[in-house]
């Protein structure tokens, strides 16, 4: 269509057609108010018709679905369902106005809604078959899609606080706001060289302003959680009535709002979570009574937004999930062994369900309570460099936290330097970072291991590798196990950023490092498991982003 | 088969914009022998001094309406070749276009390849 729309000729015959229809709109209209003859609004339908399929053809959204919609109102008059007043000849005038508008100026940013909402009261004051209406005291099990029908048919006569934005458009404006954010960082990285009073402070203001743009755009493609969380009181309770359970559901800041991909990507998983729950976690009825609970079961799903990143648990109070089954399954599937079995942890095996071979079998649904589809979640949130937390207790419940980073486009970071190479590290994914005495590392079982203090969980043995050796850069000869001692032995200590991934935290020893507070995300398509994508630093150069879910399991 | 350039086809349509936009989509198409009328009575008049091969031919028109025109032509020929152009909604219209001789119809916006199909299926049906 944007061959048509961009045809001159086309265009020209369009304005000048389209004016005509127009103008014939309003005399019509004018002509029908002195004598209420049907021919009139015959005309006014006819000249309506045609601008619609016009502006259909041209690709013009605004004037098509406008006239649509007046089409609805001339329809009702000429058929009698709706009598015509001065009201309706107002509103009539109104909409042909803006109609002249839309059709003079190719490019004007002109929000229709109020326009739609007015002839759309139109139609609902006089025949309530003819129009959806959202009742806006609707029992909350209103779907999402209720939203939408909110914006069109709003009654409110003001004009409407929102708009809506082609994602492609906004899309292309953080793309802009990211190529700023680099080529500021380029200029400060020239001025910073020959040092100047003067553009450095002006720099620092032009700094600030671009960070206030950057946030604003980005703050554009934000969406509620409201948006998806509004059909779960629904889904739990079909769930549990298909189920013949019951279910009391709580919900726990739906007003914070995430990166649309975020909320795309995150949708499916926690429906599989909250149907699992329903399903294998909360108990029926009388079960629950021997076991001296509650009849009704308590599905909880709160959001909480801490820094830049937002956790979402899926909590319920039922049988939670059966440890030893599941290890036994997991050893039956030959995924790990009896010895790995018995030595490993509650939350290590915990985390067995998102194993994808374990978790699509039926049976462990039936032991474990879970498991269909978990392995789906664990990758969908790894792909946004986030993580899964499953906490369970036996007859006290099951807990599951999506850790998820709020932005995905713009980052912070560290840049590491590793044999002269730069890298990104993904603030979400570090722990911290510390320089240690070579003396401070220690060795358990060959392995090199280093003590990490934690305020709140106590002291931790963190495992540490050298970032050239996970990387497979040349230029070391490693026994193999990346246990090797760094070749500089002039420098008594080691520079460690700390990694957290999927609840595993590793040591990465690398060269020095650098903060970043914005790391600009470039899409790169065809990168090796490594890496997920690469920005570009100050000096122009490419820099790619490490995967560090991929580095912590390789 | 005759040669696309020779077959005569007659845009029937009130919106010169609309007659412009399927004009050259039948031109890309290679039916470059086409003529015009803006409204019904201009159709039926256009369709007896030229007796074209296919008349698309526009619902909505002022004077007399596409079905209107089409059961005249259909008088004057039972055999003429007439597609109607109509808006997506239109359904119940084009079912009466076609319960009186139209033989197909295509929607607006114009998808080129759809108009090309339609016109070619139109023409080898006798």
């Amino acid at each position: 269509m944007s061959d048509i729309s961009n045809n001159k000729e086309y265009r020209e015959l369009f304005v000048i057609e389209a004016n005509e229809h127009i103008q014939n709109m309003n005399n019509e209209l004018l002509a029908y108010e002195q004598d209420n003859a049907r021919e009139h609004i015959d005309s006014i339908f006819r000249s309506v018709h045609t601008l619609k399929g016009m502006a259909g053809t041209m690709g013009y959204e605004n004037i098509r679905i406008l006239c649509k919609t007046i089409e609805n109102v001339l329809d009702a008059l000429r058929n009698g369902r709706l009598m015509f007043e001065k009201s309706i000849a107002d509103t009539l005038f109104r909409c042909f106005d803006i109609l002249n508008k839309l059709v003079n100026d190719e490019h004007a940013l002109i929000d229709i809604s109020s326009y739609l909402s007015s002839l759309s009261s139109i139609m609902a004051s006089e025949n309530k078959t003819c129009v959806v209406r959202n009742n806006s005291s609707d029992d909350g099990n209103g779907s999402a899609n209720n939203n939408n029908k909110n914006e069109v048919t709003n009654d409110n006569d003001k004009l409407p606080t929102t708009i809506t934005v082609k994602l492609d458009d906004l899309d292309r404006l953080v793309d802009l706001v990211g190529e700023l954010v680099i080529a500021k960082s380029r200029l400060k990285g020239m001025v910073t060289n020959n040092a100047n009073g003067m553009v450095d402070a002006q720099l620092t203001h032009l700094d600030r302003l671009i960070s206030d743009l950057q946030y604003s755009v980005m703050k554009l493609r934000l969406v509620p959680l409201s948006t998806v969380f509004s059909r779960f009181p629904r889904l739990v309770r079909d769930t549990a009535s298909k189920l013949g359970k019951e279910v009391r559901l709580e919900i726990e800041g739906s007003e914070i709002e995430v990166d649309r991909s975020i909320l795309q990507a995150i949708t499916d998983p926690l429906v599989h979570m909250i149907r699992n729950a329903i399903d294998h976690g909360i108990e029926g009825r009388e079960e629950r009574m021997s076991k001296g609970k509650e009849p009704t079961g308590l599905l909880r799903i709160a959001a909480i937004k801490v820094e830049d990143r937002i956790s979402i648990t899926v909590e319920d109070d039922g049988k939670g999930i059966d440890v030893d089954a599941l290890k036994k399954k997991a050893v039956e599937k030959g995924l790990i062994s009896g010895d790995e079995a018995e030595r490993m942890s509650d939350e290590d095996a915990l985390r067995l369900i998102g194993t994808p071979g374990l978790s699509t079998a039926k049976e462990v649904t039936d032991i474990s309570g879970r498991g269909v589809g978990m392995d789906v979640v664990f990758k969908q949130v790894s792909r946004f460099g986030g993580y899964v937390k499953i906490e369970s207790r036996r007859d006290i419940g099951t807990r599951i936290t999506l850790y998820i980073p709020m932005n995905v486009s713009i980052i912070s970071g560290l840049m590491v330097y590793v044999h002269g190479e730069r890298y990104i590290i993904p603030s979400s994914n570090i722990v911290t970072t510390m320089k240690v005495k070579n003396s401070e590392i220690m060795h358990i079982h060959g392995k090199r291991v280093i003590r990490m203090r934690d305020k709140d969980e106590g002291d931790k043995i963190i495992p540490i590798v050298e970032m050239d050796y996970m990387l497979g850069i040349n230029g070391y000869s490693y026994g193999g196990d990346g246990s090797a001692k760094n070749g500089d032995s002039s420098n008594d200590s080691s520079s460690i950023v700390i990694v957290n991934s999927k609840g595993k935290s590793i040591g990465f020893v690398v060269d020095s490092f650098e903060y970043m507070k914005e790391v600009v995300v470039k899409r790169v398509v065809g990168l090796n498991g490594r890496f997920v994508d690469a920005t570009i630093a100050s000096d122009g150069s490419a820099v790619l982003i490490l995967d560090i879910s991929q580095l912590v399991r390789g | 088969m005759v040669p696309k350039n020779l077959i005569k086809i007659l845009v029937v349509d009130d919106a010169a914009f609309m007659r412009l936009v399927l004009k050259d989509i039948l031109k890309n198409l290679g039916y470059t022998n086409i003529i015009e009328a803006a409204d019904g009575l201009m159709a039926i008049e256009q369709y007896k001094k030229f007796k074209p091969d296919l008349v698309t031919m526009d619902v909505n028109m002022p004077k007399m309406d596409g079905v209107q025109a089409l059961k005249q032509i259909i008088k004057i020929n039972p055999m003429a070749k007439i597609i109607m152009v109509t808006a997506v909604e239109q359904r119940y219209i084009v079912q009466e276009a076609i319960r009186n001789g139209a033989k197909d119809y295509i929607v607006k916006p114009f998808d080129r390849a759809m108009v090309g199909t339609v016109i070619e299926r139109v023409l080898n049906t006798r």
